[in-house]
């Protein structure tokens, strides 16, 4: 009887020795870590408490919270994630007429895409929208049309549901072109908006 | 009989007066030149100067062992007068004789501080000559002009240089630097605006190489006019481009247009401002009383005026001809006489932008742009002549 209560606490011991185990573990690595503070290391501190202070606070006992925490992951404060918000708004280009700067009805459907980007994205950022221009014509008008043009795009974008605050517009008139051949073709890819993602 | 004999005497006499008259307004002045030393800068410049200034012709002979070795008349039959000039050690000394009366009438020394100086030195030289003909005094060949030039996509540098591009020196770069714009009548001093993460307005000391932060603007700021220490500014404060006066001393800013469309390229002009705006739906000249607040259309003549300038009664406009998104479009100059009402075309074809009148009005300077490359042209108002000067650049804007 005593043989089998004996084994049964050194059984029971080496159980709790091993389940004790895994903690030194976790501890040692922690010491090591914190023995080989770098940048990363560094940075995550301040990344737990941005991204993990509510879901810390919250997450453990309320579900709608855990679906909130859920969608913070989407947060675009990993670099990775600005720089694919980044990616998507260099793509978009809206193109307007000569002399024009009235968002034409082939290029709503861009617009509408641009809206959809910027409201899917959470967090704070700054979208700068920019206005361009052909080579035709004084630069001080081409500046205020270039600017008009960012201004009309601005505007159907907080139509579109876009926070204001998040967009900011600027002109290069002709200062900016992204073909110098002087041909038709080159003109009217010149005359666009360009959407930049502000640092 | 008696009678009649000396209508007829009197009528032959005021005939041949007439004659006279007429030759001697077609004939200009004939100047020929003699040097101790000069450079073919020097010799190229002094005749390019003649043919701008319009009022006399001028000879490059030859060379003379010194500035007073005796004068042989006998050889410059046909000509007024002879300028001998001797260029050496950064001095310039001109000597010019009347070829009638054989009397000396100018001597002169001009001194530079560097070689790469001397075409201002031959404009002065040549505003000299000009004066001592008796002609109406040309300043404006005398005066600096500032351009920004394209260098790259969002790269513009500012260059100055003299009125014939002979003289240039890169004054700042780096970034986007536009419309830089003369601070003074001294012309030490400009504005410019650097396209920054928002436009910023600078002032640049062209004495001392330092610039001063003046204001900043979102999405556009440019300066347009200069008048003492008020400031004609296109501003978009609130997204919206309209144009502001705004005064140095005090620092305050007073907006002075309001429509929600395009407000451009102010002007101070007589009681107000003269500007472009599309308020009608396409460009226009109009003008504004600064006293009342009225607006008013100033050219009936055209469509799509896309910049002004304007010296007393004369309204100078560069307005666009055609309206293909497809194809090259026309931009030609039409000077409007506000008092007589005509106007008066004053280039024929390609594209003439951004005419600015010389301070005494005799002269206009504007920017012709020829697929990549840009010329400044001088266009001689009573003259009807017009010079050009090729820049391997586009120009993007200049101040004079």
């Amino acid at each position: 009887m005593k043989r089998k209560l004996l084994l049964a606490v050194s059984i029971l011991a080496v159980f709790v020795g091993c389940g004790q185990q895994p903690e030194l573990n976790v501890n040692a690595e922690q010491n090591k870590t914190e023995n080989n503070v770098t940048k990363p290391e560094v940075q995550q501190p301040k990344a737990v408490e941005v991204n993990n202070t509510k879901p810390q606070e919250t997450d453990l006992t309320d579900n709608t919270n855990v679906e909130v925490t859920s969608n913070s992951i989407n947060v675009p404060q990993n670099p990775q994630d600005n720089q694919q918000l980044a990616k998507s708004l260099s793509k978009e280009i809206v193109h307007f007429d000569f002399d024009k700067y009235n968002i034409r009805n082939d290029q709503m459907p861009i617009v509408q895409e641009v809206a959809n980007l910027l409201k899917d994205t959470k967090g704070n950022f700054t979208v700068r929208i920019e206005g361009n221009c052909d080579e035709w014509g004084s630069d001080e008008y081409n500046y205020a049309l270039g600017l008009k043009r960012a201004k009309t795009v601005k505007q159907a974008l907080i139509d579109l549901g876009v926070d204001a605050n998040k967009l900011t517009i600027i002109s290069y008139g002709k200062s900016n072109p992204v073909c110098t051949a002087h041909t038709k073709t080159c003109w009217a890819k010149n005359r666009r908006d360009n959407f930049t993602l502000l640092p | 009989m008696r009678i009649v004999l000396l209508f007829l005497i009197a009528v032959f006499l005021n005939a041949q007066n007439l004659e006279i008259t007429k030759y001697v307004t077609n004939e200009k002045p004939k100047i020929a030149v003699e040097y101790v030393h000069s450079t073919k800068g020097i010799n190229q410049l002094l005749k390019i100067d003649s043919k701008l200034i319009s009022n006399y012709k001028l000879d490059i002979n030859n060379t003379i062992s010194s500035l007073t070795q005796p004068v042989n008349f006998d050889k410059y039959q046909g000509y007024n007068y002879l300028l001998r000039i001797n260029y050496k050690n950064k001095i310039l000394t001109a000597l010019m004789y009347n070829l009638i009366n054989k009397k000396p009438v100018l001597y002169k020394k001009y001194t530079i501080p560097s070689y790469k100086v001397y075409p201002f030195m031959i404009h002065f030289l040549s505003y000299d000559i000009n004066n001592k003909l008796g002609f109406k005094p040309v300043k404006w060949l005398t005066k600096k002009i500032v351009y920004s030039v394209h260098i790259g996509p969002k790269e513009n540098s500012i260059f100055i240089a003299d009125i014939t591009l002979h003289y240039r020196k890169r004054l700042i770069s780096g970034g986007l630097n536009i419309f830089p714009k003369w601070a003074n009548n001294q012309q030490s001093a400009i504005y410019y605006t650097k396209l920054e993460n928002q436009p910023v307005l600078y002032k640049y000391n062209l004495f001392t190489a330092q610039k001063k932060r003046i204001l900043s603007s979102p999405g556009m700021l440019v300066v347009s006019d200069v008048k003492g220490d008020n400031l004609l500014l296109t501003l978009a404060i609130n997204d919206q481009p309209d144009i502001y006066e705004y005064n140095k001393l005090t620092k305050s800013l007073k907006r002075l247009t309001t429509y929600p469309g395009i407000d451009v390229n102010g002007q101070f002009y007589q009681n107000g401002i003269i500007f472009i705006s599309d308020r009608l739906g396409y460009p226009n000249v109009y003008y504004k009383n600064l006293s009342t607040g009225s607006v008013s259309k100033v050219l009936y003549q055209g469509k799509n005026h896309i910049s002004v300038t304007a010296h007393n009664d004369n309204i100078v406009v560069s307005s666009r001809e055609t309206n293909k998104a497809f194809g090259n479009n026309t931009f030609n100059l039409l000077l409007v006489n506000k008092n007589r009402d005509f106007v008066k075309r004053l280039t024929f074809g390609g594209k003439n932008i951004m005419p600015v009148f010389s301070k005494d009005g005799s002269t206009i300077l504007f920017i012709k742009d020829y697929k990549f490359n840009s010329k400044l042209g001088i266009l001689r108002l009573d003259k009807n002549k017009i010079f050009y000067f090729k820049i391997n650049r586009e120009m993007q804007s200049f101040s004079y």
